[in-house]
C-alpha cells in the first residue's frame, strides 16, 4: 500500500488550470521528485496535499485515508509536514521558537491548566522547550538559537523551516525548492540531508527542485509536470532520456 | 401593497449596493476593510447639503458636485492615513479607518449640529402606475441613479486602462506589481472612486431617513451584510447580495416587526459567514503560497 | 528571573497601592474607572494583540457582563461575586459564539461581525423591557464582600485593583503558554502555524472567549459601581474608545493596558472644553498611534527606561 495516493487531482483558477488530471502513489521511504518548468502546478500540488487549495476534483490518500475533508493543521498533525518555496517563518521570533512552535500542538494540557499556570502547564512548556533544542542542535543550528529568524542569511532560513517541519516528526515531508538560492556546496549538502532524514528515520519525501543535480543525485523516482499535467513519471534515469521532458523544458514551453 | 413593497426594498436595497460598491472596490484593490465609508458618505453628504443652502444651485447640479467632491475626500483621507500604513500589518490599517470612523462620524456633529434636517428629494414619492401596479416614483429614480452608477462603474472596469490596470492588480497583486503597475496610484483611485460613489448613496437615502450624522451605522451595517452574500470580493455579487437585504428588509418591517429591521442584518452576516464564507455566488480566493 | 522587570512591576504596584490616598471622593470613583478599563484594554492585548483579530463590539461583551450580572444578583439573589463572575461567564460564551464564524472564514470578516453583534445586543436590551427595564433602565446593588457592602468607591478601587491584578497575572500565563503562543504563531503567519498542526478556528475562538469574559468581568463591576444601568452607556461609541485607549496604552504589554485605561478615564477630564470634539481627538489620535506609535504609548516608556538604565540597550 503506498503512502500517498494521488488520483484525477484537478484544480483551476479563474478559469487557468494550475493541475489537470494529476495521479501518482509514492510508497513509504521513497524520495520522490517533482520537476517542471515554471508555472507548471508543482507548488499548487503540494497545497492540495497539505490542504491550504482545495482541489476541485479528484482524491488525496494518505496512509489509506481519504484527506478531502482534514483541514491543513489536521493533516500537519498527522504527519505531513513542509516547507515553503517562498519562506513562511515567524518572523518576529527566535531560531527556537521557531522549531519549539512545529512540535507544541503535541504537548497540550487544558486552557485552564494554561491559563492559572499549574505545574502540568508549566511541566509542557519545559517539555516543548527541551524537544526544540533537541533539534535546534540536531540541524546545527544551536548557535543562531537564540537570534531572531528574520536577522538570519537567507539559506539558513530555509534550514529553520526544514528544522521546524522535523519538529513534527514528520512520516512525508514536502519540500518546495529547498535549494533554491544555494551555491553548489550548500545545495549539495541540502541533498546530503534529504538522503540523511529518510536513510535514519525512514521519512518519505516530496521534494520539488529546479536544480537538476539535487534531483537526478537523491531521487528514487521523479514525476514531470507541464501545465498542470503529468508528462512523465519514472527513475532518473528514464526521465533524462524521455523525449516529452526534454521537449517541456526546451521547447516552446 | 406587495408590488409597492418589492419596488421599495429594490430601491432600499440599490441604495445599500451603491455603499457595498465602495467597501468591496477598496477591499479589492487594498485588502483593507474601510469601516468609516458610511461615515464618509454622510459627510460628502452633509457638504452637498451646505453646498445646496449656502449656495443657489439647483439640486441636479449639486448632485453631479458629489462626485468630484467624493473623489477629493477619497483621495486626501487615502493619502493621509492609509499611505503611511501601507508597508504595516493589515489590522493596523484596519483600525486606523475606525479612526476615520470617529473623525467623520463627529466632525459631522460638531459643524452641522446634532439634529436631523429634511434632505430633498429630486423624486416624489407620489405613486405612479406601471403595468397595472403601483410604484413610488422615488423608487423607480432611485434605482434608476444606482443603476447608471454601477453602469458606468462597469464601463470603467472594463474598458478604460486604469479601471483594466485595477482589475488585475486585484487578481494578484505581486504579478501586477512587476508589470509596473502602481500599488500606490490604485489604491489612491479606488478609495477617491468608491468614496464618490458612496456620496451618490448618501444623497440618495437623505431623502429617506433625514439628513443625519448617524443615519449610515445601519446601512453600513446592511451593506456589509450584502456585500458578504456576495462575497466580498465581486461587484455584482455585492449589488445582488444587497437587493435582497433591501426586499427582505422590507418584508420583515411589513409581517413581522420593525424593531429588527436594522439588526436582522447582524442574523444574516452570521449565517452567511458560517455556512457558505465565500459568499453565494463567488468562489473562494485563496491566497498563494 | 528577571531583577529589573520584577523592581519595576514592584514600583507600579505600590504607587498603584498609594494613589488614591487623599483624591477625595471623585478620584476614588476615577481611579476605579481607570481600573475597569484597563480590564478591557487587557482583553483587547489579547483579542489584538495576540490574535491579531479586531472587536469593535466589546461594548456588547460589556453590556452582557454588567447586565448579566445586575439581574443574576437582583433577581435570583446571587452574592455580588457570584454574579461578577456569572457576567463574564455569560459573555464568554457569547464571544465564543461571535467567534464561530472563524471555522469557516479567514481575514478580518469577524470584525464586521463584533459589529452587528453589538448593535444587536444593544437593541435586545432595549427591546426586552420586562428584563432589562428598556429606556428605563436598571438598579444595581454595590458591591459586597462577605456581607460588608462597599459604600465607599475608596474600598471598592482595591478590590477592582486586585481583580485587575488577576487578570494580568492570567493574561501573562496565557501569552506564555502553548495555546497562547499558537494564537501569535496564527498572527504572524496563518499558513505557516496552520502547517505546524496548530488549529486556527480554534485558538481564534478561545481569544474571543477568553476577551469577552475579562470584558464581561469589567462590564458587571462597572454595573455595580455605577448603581444603575441603561443601554445607551453601551453605544459604538464605547466600543470605539474602547479600541482607542488599547491601541494608544500599548497592545503587547500589561502596564500598555493599564495606561490606556487611565487614557480613557482621565482624557475625558482634561478635555472637558472640548466636549464635541473628544471623540474627534480620540480618532485623530488613534490614527497617530498607528501610524507612529504602533506599539502605543508604553513603548515611549520603556525606551525612555531602557536608556535611563542601559546604555548599551539591545532591544
Ligand atoms: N492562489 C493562487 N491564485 C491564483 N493563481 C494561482 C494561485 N496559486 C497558483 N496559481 C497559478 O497556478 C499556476 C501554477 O502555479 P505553481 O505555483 O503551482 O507553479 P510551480 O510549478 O510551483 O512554478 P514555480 O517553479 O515557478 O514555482 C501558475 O500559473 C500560478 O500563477
Ligand atoms: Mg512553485
Amino acid at each position: 500500500m503506498p503512502l500517498v495516493e494521488i488520483a484525477n487531482l484537478s484544480l483551476s483558477f479563474a478559469g487557468l488550470r494550475a493541475l489537470s488530471n494529476v495521479s501518482f502513489a509514492v510508497e513509504t521511504g521513497e524520495i520522490i521528485g517533482l520537476i517542471g518548468p515554471n508555472g507548471a502546478g508543482k507548488s499548487t500540488l503540494l497545497n492540495c496535499i497539505s490542504r491550504i487549495y482545495m482541489p476541485d476534483h479528484g482524491t488525496i490518500r494518505f496512509q489509506d485515508r481519504d484527506l478531502n475533508s482534514r483541514t491543513a493543521s489536521e493533516v500537519a498533525a498527522e504527519g505531513i509536514r513542509r516547507t515553503f518555496q517562498n519562506l513562511e517563518l515567524f518572523r518576529e521570533a527566535t531560531v527556537r521558537e521557531n522549531v519549539a512552535l512545529g512540535l507544541i500542538y503535541r504537548y497540550r494540557t487544558s486552557l485552564l491548566a494554561e491559563l492559572f499556570a499549574l505545574p502540568s502547564a508549566r511541566d509542557n512548556q519545559r517539555g516543548a522547550l527541551k524537544e526544540a533544542d533537541q533539534i535546534v542542535a540536531e540541524m546545527g543550528l544551536s548557535e543562531w538559537a537564540n537570534v531572531l529568524v528574520a536577522e538570519l542569511p537567507y539559506g539558513s532560513q530555509k534550514l529553520v523551516e526544514l528544522a521546524r517541519a522535523m519538529a513534527g516528526h514528520p512520516k512525508l515531508l514536502l519540500l518546495d525548492e529547498p535549494a533554491a538560492g544555494m551555491n553548489r556546496e550548500e545545495s549539495r549538502r541540502v541533498a546530503e540531508t534529504v538522503r540523511r532524514l529518510r536513510d535514519h528515520k525512514g521519512i518519505t519525501v516530496l521534494l520539488i527542485e529546479h536544480d537538476m543535480r539535487v534531483v537526478m543525485t537523491v531521487c528514487d523516482r521523479i514525476v514531470v509536470l507541464d501545465h498542470g499535467e503529468k508528462i512523465a513519471e519514472g527513475t532518473p534515469a528514464e526521465i533524462r532520456r524521455s523525449p516529452a521532458v526534454v521537449k517541456a523544458y526546451l521547447g516552446d514551453a | 401593497m406587495i408590488t409597492q413593497l418589492l419596488a421599495s426594498g429594490l430601491a432600499l436595497g440599490s441604495v445599500y449596493a451603491l455603499l457595498a460598491l465602495s467597501l468591496v472596490l477598496i477591499h479589492k484593490a487594498t485588502d483593507v476593510v474601510n469601516f468609516a465609508q458610511g461615515e464618509m458618505a454622510m459627510f460628502g453628504t452633509y457638504a452637498c447639503f451646505a453646498l445646496l443652502t449656502k449656495t443657489e444651485f439647483p439640486l441636479p447640479v449639486v448632485m453631479l458636485a458629489a462626485v468630484p467632491l467624493g473623489i477629493l475626500l477619497g483621495v486626501a483621507t487615502e493619502r493621509i492615513t492609509m499611505g503611511p500604513l501601507r508597508s504595516a500589518p493589515p489590522v493596523n490599517a484596519l483600525i486606523a479607518t475606525i479612526g476615520l470612523w470617529m473623525i467623520f462620524h463627529h466632525t459631522a456633529g460638531w459643524i452641522w449640529g446634532y439634529d436631523p434636517v429634511r434632505f430633498p428629494s429630486l423624486f416624489s414619492p407620489e405613486p405612479i402606475n406601471i403595468l397595472g401596479a403601483r410604484v413610488a416614483q422615488n423608487s423607480l429614480g432611485i434605482i434608476a441613479v444606482s443603476l447608471l452608477v454601477m453602469v458606468l462603474l462597469y464601463l470603467f472596469f472594463e474598458f478604460t486602462r486604469m479601471g483594466i490596470a485595477m482589475r488585475a492588480a486585484s487578481q494578484n497583486r505581486r504579478a501586477a506589481q512587476l508589470m509596473g503597475v502602481n500599488v500606490t496610484r490604485i489604491s489612491l483611485i479606488a478609495w477617491g472612486l468608491a468614496t464618490a460613489v458612496s456620496v451618490v448613496c448618501g444623497l440618495l437615502i437623505a431623502p429617506l431617513t433625514f439628513l443625519d450624522f448617524e443615519m449610515m451605522l445601519s446601512v453600513l451595517l446592511k451593506a456589509f451584510a450584502g456585500a458578504i452574500l456576495g462575497g466580498f470580493n465581486s461587484l455584482p455579487g455585492a449589488v445582488v447580495g444587497c437587493l435582497v437585504i433591501g426586499v427582505v428588509e422590507n418584508l420583515i418591517a411589513a409581517y413581522v416587526s420593525t424593531a429588527f429591521k436594522d439588526t436582522f442584518a447582524f442574523g444574516i452576516i452570521i449565517v452567511v459567514l458560517m455556512f457558505r464564507p465565500q459568499g453565494l455566488f463567488t468562489r473562494e480566493i485563496v491566497k498563494k503560497v | 528571573m528577571n531583577l529589573t522587570r520584577t523592581i519595576v512591576a514592584v514600583l507600579i504596584l505600590a504607587l498603584l497601592v498609594a494613589l488614591p490616598f487623599g483624591l477625595g471622593q471623585y478620584g476614588y470613583y476615577l481611579m476605579a474607572i481607570v481600573m475597569i478599563y484597563a480590564m478591557v484594554a487587557l482583553s483587547l492585548n489579547v483579542l489584538i494583540g495576540m490574535g491579531g483579530q479586531i472587536s469593535i463590539g466589546h461594548a456588547g461583551f460589556w453590556a452582557l457582563g454588567a447586565y448579566g450580572s445586575a439581574l443574576i444578583v437582583t433577581k435570583l439573589g446571587f452574592p455580588f461575586f457570584l454574579g461578577v463572575l456569572a457576567g463574564g461567564l455569560i459573555a464568554a460564551a457569547f464571544g465564543a459564539l461571535v467567534a464561530l464564524p472563524a471555522l469557516r472564514v479567514q481575514g478580518h470578516y469577524l470584525a464586521i461581525a463584533t459589529l452587528g453583534f453589538a448593535l444587536f445586543v444593544q437593541q435586545v436590551l432595549f427591546e426586552w423591557e420586562s428584563l432589562t427595564g428598556g429606556r428605563q433602565g436598571l438598579f444595581v446593588p454595590r458591591p459586597s464582600l462577605f456581607g460588608f457592602e462597599l459604600r465607599d468607591d475608596f474600598a471598592y478601587y482595591y478590590l477592582l485593583l486586585a481583580i485587575f491584578l488577576l487578570l494580568a497575572w492570567i493574561t501573562g500565563n496565557f501569552a506564555r503558554s502553548h495555546s497562547g503562543r499558537s494564537l501569535m504563531a496564527l498572527k504572524m503567519s496563518s499558513v505557516a502555524a496552520e502547517c505546524c498542526g496548530i488549529a486556527r478556528p480554534k485558538h481564534i475562538i478561545i481569544a474571543f472567549t477568553i476577551s469577552a469574559f475579562f470584558t464581561g468581568v469589567s462590564g458587571a463591576l462597572y454595573g455595580h459601581l455605577l448603581g444603575h444601568l441603561s443601554t445607551e452607556t453601551f453605544s459604538l461609541a464605547i466600543s470605539l474608545s474602547f479600541l482607542t485607549m488599547a491601541v494608544i496604552g500599548g497592545l503587547h504589554s500589561r502596564a500598555g493596558a493599564l495606561l490606556g485605561g487611565a487614557y480613557l478615564a482621565l482624557a475625558p477630564e482634561l478635555m472637558r472644553e472640548f466636549k464635541d470634539v473628544q471623540m474627534v481627538i480620540y480618532g485623530v489620535t488613534l490614527i497617530l498611534c498607528v501610524q507612529f506609535l504602533p506599539r502605543g504609548l508604553i513603548s515611549v516608556v520603556e525606551r525612555v527606561w531602557t536608556i535611563g538604565t542601559t546604555p548599551h540597550a539591545t532591544r
